[in-house]
């Protein structure tokens, strides 16, 4: 084997690595049709504990009225029925909001504040928690957000799962409610049927849970004491924390798909970022937290109580955690072969995009099908969520020619070699080159008047490729050793329930 | 007059409401096929466009 051999074997490697993610969305995809004989409703059954509802609100008081009263209008008994809204010394009018729904609800809703607040959402919980935990009333404990609406019928769908004494901790489908999304929201809607619809169906397959959403986390008293009775502090994580404890600690999460809670998202690339940011380093300091748990045992299926350190469930979460390296292997490996070798280059830029055109398909058809009514409003952003520009490489694996030839030859053009060389270049570097846009989008977004002209870049460069290059932001963050403060996403109600 | 609305946390409730849940999850299959056929079609139609 020659020098030449050895580094196109290299290149290629590097290709095949950038596949792996798209495979593995694949696999996760394919996961979801087995959710209909292999779910947790079997062992569901009637069970109504005592549940305190833990909400964590700083400056919450445009939101906190509606989802209080939502609350209030659950389809739970009454008297079983406790929420305590920890007001983390608020500088709005989040007390008086409090307080006057307190005065309506006697008993039913009860105020505490933080004299000092600002140490973020984990302290904040864990002040109502330890209230919580004070006397035996409590059954079970449900956190969420204080923007988040609850279904009527969504707690109780939850907690049937309690029934069956393995199960520590249940989450819900935390869907997009804005009354009048905008583009980013519209995407972000999308987004978490893949992420939560889709992901956690294929995850209760699995037997492992990588995050109970945290709008949306119901444990059982039992789980809670044996995780510490309080959230962990010291990640910006702190609901993957939890359920990493709980499964660790032998119990099952399970995600209840029908219980439908609705959430106000970001609706610019700024707040998402920032958003973001937070989760994606949060989920880099559980992945070194955890170091001991990946892996361990690929193929069990049974014992030792958790399926974390599984195959499937690591091959999942390394996807996605290694998602922005992935892509920049993959384009590494291309251009670099377009120089050693054009027709090796040829062949895995046609065979590494006709998996992605199998994928995006595949995934899009069954994302738009399982919530018809995020389907109804951002269809346009599932079609889209690639990226234009991705859509225009899918076409220039699939039909060899077409930009470069076919397409001018309409308008009676013809490109030149350099021409087609740089459009060559380009098509191979695509995967990098939409995340470096991705800062451009940002940026475009901060000018005055930036708003639409961002907006349409969004769409050519692909939400997809904004949350890799949010990734890779978290990943330069937390290497430079930044602040690990809590940074709160604003909140106005815009969520319609 | 008011009709008699079921308690929705009743026994019989909630197990209907279980039971009707888990045949919503069967249709789960019926999107695997949808996507699957998609799928299948757009490979053709690029197939026959290259």
């Amino acid at each position: 084997m020659t020098g030449h051999d050895v580094l196109v074997v290299v290149l290629l490697v590097a290709v095949l690595v950038g596949i792996v993610p798209v495979v593995a969305g694949l696999v996760q995809y394919l996961l979801v049709p087995v959710h209909a004989f292999r779910n947790h409703l079997g062992a569901a059954g009637l069970y109504l504990p005592r549940v305190v509802v833990v909400v964590p609100a700083w400056n919450e008081g445009a939101v906190l009225g509606a989802s209080l009263e939502r609350l209030m209008r659950l389809e739970y008994p009454p008297d079983r029925l406790r929420v305590y809204v920890v007001d983390d010394a608020s500088t709005d009018d989040t007390p008086d909001v409090v307080l006057a729904k307190a005065e309506q609800y006697p008993g039913r809703i009860v105020h505490l504040r933080r004299a000092q607040g600002g140490q973020g959402k984990a302290h904040t919980l864990n002040h109502g928690i330890v209230h919580a935990l004070a006397d035996d009333w409590m059954q079970a404990l449900l956190i969420m957000d204080a923007d988040v609406i609850y279904r009527p019928d969504s707690l109780r769908r939850m907690v049937r799962h309690l029934a069956d004494p393995e199960v520590g901790a249940v989450t819900a489908f935390i869907r997009e409610g804005s009354g009048k999304p905008g583009t980013v929201s519209r995407f972000i809607g999308y987004e978490y049927v893949t992420a939560q619809a889709a992901a956690r169906r294929a995850q209760n397959v699995i037997g492992a849970m990588a995050c109970l959403a945290g709008g949306a986390q119901l444990h059982a008293r039992a789980n809670l004491e044996a995780v510490g009775g309080q959230i962990d502090t010291t990640t910006l994580a702190e609901d993957t924390y939890t359920t990493f404890l709980t499964q660790l600690g032998g119990r099952r999460v399970v995600f209840e798909p029908a219980a439908v809670v609705l959430a106000e998202e970001p609706d610019s690339v700024v707040a998402l970022w920032k958003q973001r940011v937070r989760w994606a380093r949060g989920n880099v300091q559980i992945t070194r937290r955890f170091s001991g748990v990946w892996f361990r045992r690929p193929f069990s299926t049974r014992g030792a109580g958790h399926r974390l350190s599984s195959l499937t469930f690591g091959g999942i979460w390394f996807s996605i955690y290694l998602l922005p390296v992935a892509m920049t292997l993959a384009a590494a490996g291309l251009v670099g072969l377009y120089f050693v070798d054009p027709d090796a280059a040829r062949t895995a830029f046609a065979s590494a995009w006709w998996i992605a055109v199998v994928a995006y398909v595949f995934i899009t058809v069954s994302t738009l099908l399982l919530d018809r009514d995020t389907a109804r409003r951002s269809w346009l952003q599932g079609i889209l969520f690639p990226g234009i520009g991705a859509l225009v490489v899918m076409l220039a694996a699939w039909v060899p020619g077409l930009w470069e030839e076919r397409v001018p030859d309409l308008f009676g053009w013809q490109l030149s070699e350099g021409g087609i060389e740089a459009m060559t270049l380009v098509f191979y570097s695509w995967t990098v080159l939409a995340m470096l846009a991705a800062w451009l989008v940002r940026a475009v977004e901060r000018l005055p008047g930036g708003r639409w002209p961002s907006r349409a870049l969004l769409y050519v460069v692909g939400f997809g490729p904004v949350l890799c290059a949010i990734t890779l932001d978290a990943y330069a963050k937390q290497w430079q050793g930044a602040s690990t403060q809590w940074d709160k996403t604003e909140k106005t109600g815009r969520v319609v329930g | 007059m008011v009709d008699d609305v079921p308690d929705p946390c009743s026994d019989d409730e909630v197990r209907a409401e279980i039971r009707a849940n888990a045949r919503a999850e069967r249709a789960l299959v019926g999107i695997f096929l949808v996507a699957a056929a998609a799928t299948a079609a757009v490979l053709v139609l690029l197939g026959l466009g290259s």
